[in-house]
């Protein structure tokens, strides 16, 4: 009992102090956090995002975080509430944006659209971060998976450039058998289970896709549908004959660049930045290719998935004011065209021209050719438990395609349909 | 003539000694019941609810009665993942306890220094934190470069060759869990038991050598009644830890195939309410897995409240 008059002196405190807390809105001391993901916006601009920022606003700071992608939506969905927790800006994948943007967690930013481009702004990714009419997550950037390929060895091995998705399977069964240099661990093509995003390549080119809406407003699986299990086919043909990394865990999929360079990678899929991964001097030697994932006939480009990312302000942040000056910042014409330089399509589409490099044709072409996953608040779900992941790995491990394709279905219908 | 009789200090100090328990346990129970408590309640209250993303984030939530109950209970995968859970409870828990008390065994019976090794081991064991013990594992077992097949490849089993631990099925994944659990908890109950024997009265000992006991007899029907309630405490340790284990199968299915396939109880919870946003199904998982836990250890837990029936 003696111990009472202790807690409610504890508690008065912790009143007391969250009281503090609330008065402290937007005052010239504030201190912001901002969440950026990993592999996404280049170190010096946010160096530039600080500096800025921190010029400008005499005594407030601000203060950046870096967030592996892996295990987001869950990390999110417990901070973004908790007013102590929560950051006040968030990066977050545009496939994930309709599980926050429905529930409320983020601020709408409608009344400075404007300022952050307006109508320059990628349409496409406008529409993925609104939701009953009111935009609450604006695209940051876009990007879409191309292809690396050593030149050389293809020269050597006496294999052509392919220019459709068939012909780029059997290039890769070929080159993975050739093995023109003969090096230990040599891979036609890097084809990692663990990497949905570039296996999405070959689903969406062959006119497949996870699921699709009735016109109930329901979701459909997908999978079983003859495009889907022709382009199963495919990518388990491909994972079986053409590569040899098919196991790889997400950490080795984050260092494949460094097999790439070593020699042992045919055919590499990777984002446009990887560029800057590859050595010197293999660009300089002119040993590397870049082209987009070829389509189903010649002249066509192939479909992959329309990766991005939007900027969104927390709803709990203490600070709705100064957040917004910050995606001000975001959004200027120094901050797109870093981003567009590390070899991203920036959100706001004035700023493209710093779009360059031996990537950024063929990022042109895919982007435009791109395609979303299921564009529903709950495929954030399906996306966290790992159902993309899951079918490619059973897939790559030789499991009877038609099977899993039937399973997979009915779990997304169990979850896109809850 | 009779002067009512001031209190003896005889009787002061049996109030202070009937106080003094309940003052004691004060502080710790204070503690429980606000780190316990609280989100105890919560988690009930919410186990009757629709609770999901949207009331995470401020929406009303609405009473369902016992509805999450009724849809997890006629779910076939809950029952799979049960029963997963219980052999993987009962084999981890089980082979803990074995290795553990076999350990102990041997500690008493080698040199002092070959003891102390084992135990400065046992120790670093015991130590190294979680999900640094699971990276060890996971690079143990990795498919490509991982020793674990290296060496059953080089002893002839060449099926190992590139063989996913993780991948192949289920079994081949929880066994990796199981090792990864028993390796951590073994230090633990290897020391206790060790701790305990060394309570053991020589002279009993020696007076069951006299009477011709050899060393199983002696084990069985001396040693092991006397040890008995550190056993009995260290095994309902076990088990709660291994029916609500958690950081290691999450960390594993990091570089699983399948979460369906690889879920035990404390993954299945984790990600129907923080992956699935779906907190009220969740909450009633949990409960449900509480009462199990409860119906599991019920009968020791007593056993052990009543310590005179131990001895």
């Amino acid at each position: 009992m003696r111990r009472l008059p202790q807690l409610t002196i504890t508690s008065a405190l912790v009143l007391s102090l969250s009281a503090c807390g609330s008065d402290a809105e937007d005052s010239e001391s504030a201190d912001l956090t901002v969440w950026f993901m990993e592999n996404s916006v280049p170190g010096e601009a946010m160096d530039w995002l600080v500096e800025e920022f921190e010029s400008q606003h005499d005594g407030a700071s601000l203060n950046i975080q870096v967030q592996p992608w892996p295990g987001i939506v869950e990390l999110l969905q417990t901070s973004l509430p908790d007013a102590g927790q929560t950051p006040d800006l968030v990066e977050v994948g545009n496939t994930q944006a309709a599980t926050f943007t429905s529930v409320g967690a983020f601020s709408p930013v409608d009344d400075i659209l404007e300022d952050l481009g307006g109508d320059s702004l990628v349409e496409s990714g406008l529409e993925a971060g609104s939701w009953e009419g009111e935009v609450f997550a604006p695209p940051l950037y876009s990007g879409s998976r191309i292809l690396f390929y050593r030149q050389d060895l293809l020269e050597e091995a006496g294999i052509e450039v392919p220019t459709t998705i068939g012909e780029l399977e059997e290039a890769a069964i070929e080159l993975n058998e050739a093995n023109p240099e003969d090096s230990d661990g040599f891979t036609g093509i890097y084809l990692p289970a663990a990497d949905p995003k570039t296996l999405e390549g070959w689903l969406f080119t062959y006119g497949g896709d996870y699921a699709t809406q009735n016109e109930d407003g329901t979701w459909k699986g997908n999978l079983s549908s003859p495009e889907s299990i022709e382009a199963l086919e495919a990518a388990q043909r491909l994972m079986e004959e053409g590569s040899e990394y098919v196991q790889d865990s997400n950490e080795a999929v984050q260092a494949a660049s460094e097999l790439f360079n070593a020699g042992n990678i045919g055919f590499y899929s990777h984002l446009a930045f990887a560029e800057h991964d590859i050595d010197e001097e293999l660009w300089e030697d002119d040993q590397v290719g870049v082209m987009p994932l070829p389509g189903l006939e010649e002249g066509e480009p192939g479909v992959t998935f329309a990766g991005g990312s939007s900027m969104a302000i927390s709803a709990a942040s203490e600070h709705q004011e100064m957040s917004q000056e910050v995606m001000r910042l975001i959004y200027s014409e120094e901050f797109q065209t870093m981003l567009a330089e590390e070899g991203w399509a920036p959100g706001n589409l004035d700023y493209a021209g710093g779009l360059e490099g031996p990537t950024s044709e063929a990022h042109e072409i895919a982007v435009e050719a791109s395609q979303l996953t299921p564009n529903t608040p709950d495929w954030g779900v399906a996306d966290s438990a790992m159902l993309p992941a899951e079918i490619w790995t059973r897939i790559g491990n030789g499991e009877d395609v038609e099977e899993v394709a039937a399973e997979i279905d009915a779990e997304l219908e169990e979850i896109l349909n809850d | 003539m009779y002067a009512p009789a001031p209190p003896t200090p005889a009787r002061a100090s049996r109030i202070r000694q009937r106080v003094t328990p309940y003052a004691l346990l004060l502080l710790p129970c204070a503690l429980v019941i606000l780190a316990l408590g609280y989100p105890m309640a919560r988690q009930l209250v919410m186990s009757f609810q629709e609770f999901g993303m949207a009331q995470q984030f401020g929406q009303p939530p609405e009473w369902v009665g016992l509805d999450n109950y009724l849809s997890i209970l006629s779910d076939s995968y809950f029952w799979v993942v049960t029963g997963r859970t219980l052999i993987f409870t009962a084999g981890a828990a089980g082979a803990t306890m074995i290795i553990g008390v076999g350990l102990a065994v041997l500690m008493q019976r080698v040199s002092s220094a070959v003891r102390v090794t084992l135990q400065l081991t046992l120790i670093f064991a015991w130590a190294t934190p979680v999900i640094a013990a699971v990276a060890i594992w996971r690079l143990m077992v990795d498919h490509r470069h991982g020793v674990v097949n290296d060496v059953l490849a080089g002893i002839g089993l060449s099926g190992f060759q590139g063989f996913h631990w993780l991948q192949a099925n289920t079994f081949t994944f929880l066994l990796v869990g199981a090792v990864v659990v028993i390796w951590a908890s073994t230090p633990l109950v290897a020391l206790a038991t060790y701790a305990a024997l060394t309570q053991v009265d020589d002279e009993v000992l020696e007076a069951a050598q006299l009477d011709g006991a050899d060393l199983a007899r002696t084990l069985w029907h001396v040693v092991l009644p006397i040890i008995k309630p550190v056993l009995i405490l260290l095994a309902i340790l076990q088990v709660i830890w291994d029916l609500r284990v958690f950081p290691q199968i999450y960390s594993l299915q990091q570089g699983a195939g399948s979460t369906s396939e690889t879920n035990l109880l404390g993954t299945y919870i984790y990600h129907t309410g923080v992956g699935g946003g779906s907190y009220g199904m969740a909450s009633a998982l949990a409960m449900i897995m509480l009462l199990l836990l409860i119906i599991l250890t019920w009968r020791y837990v007593r056993i052990l409240s009543r310590q005179g029936d131990l001895t």
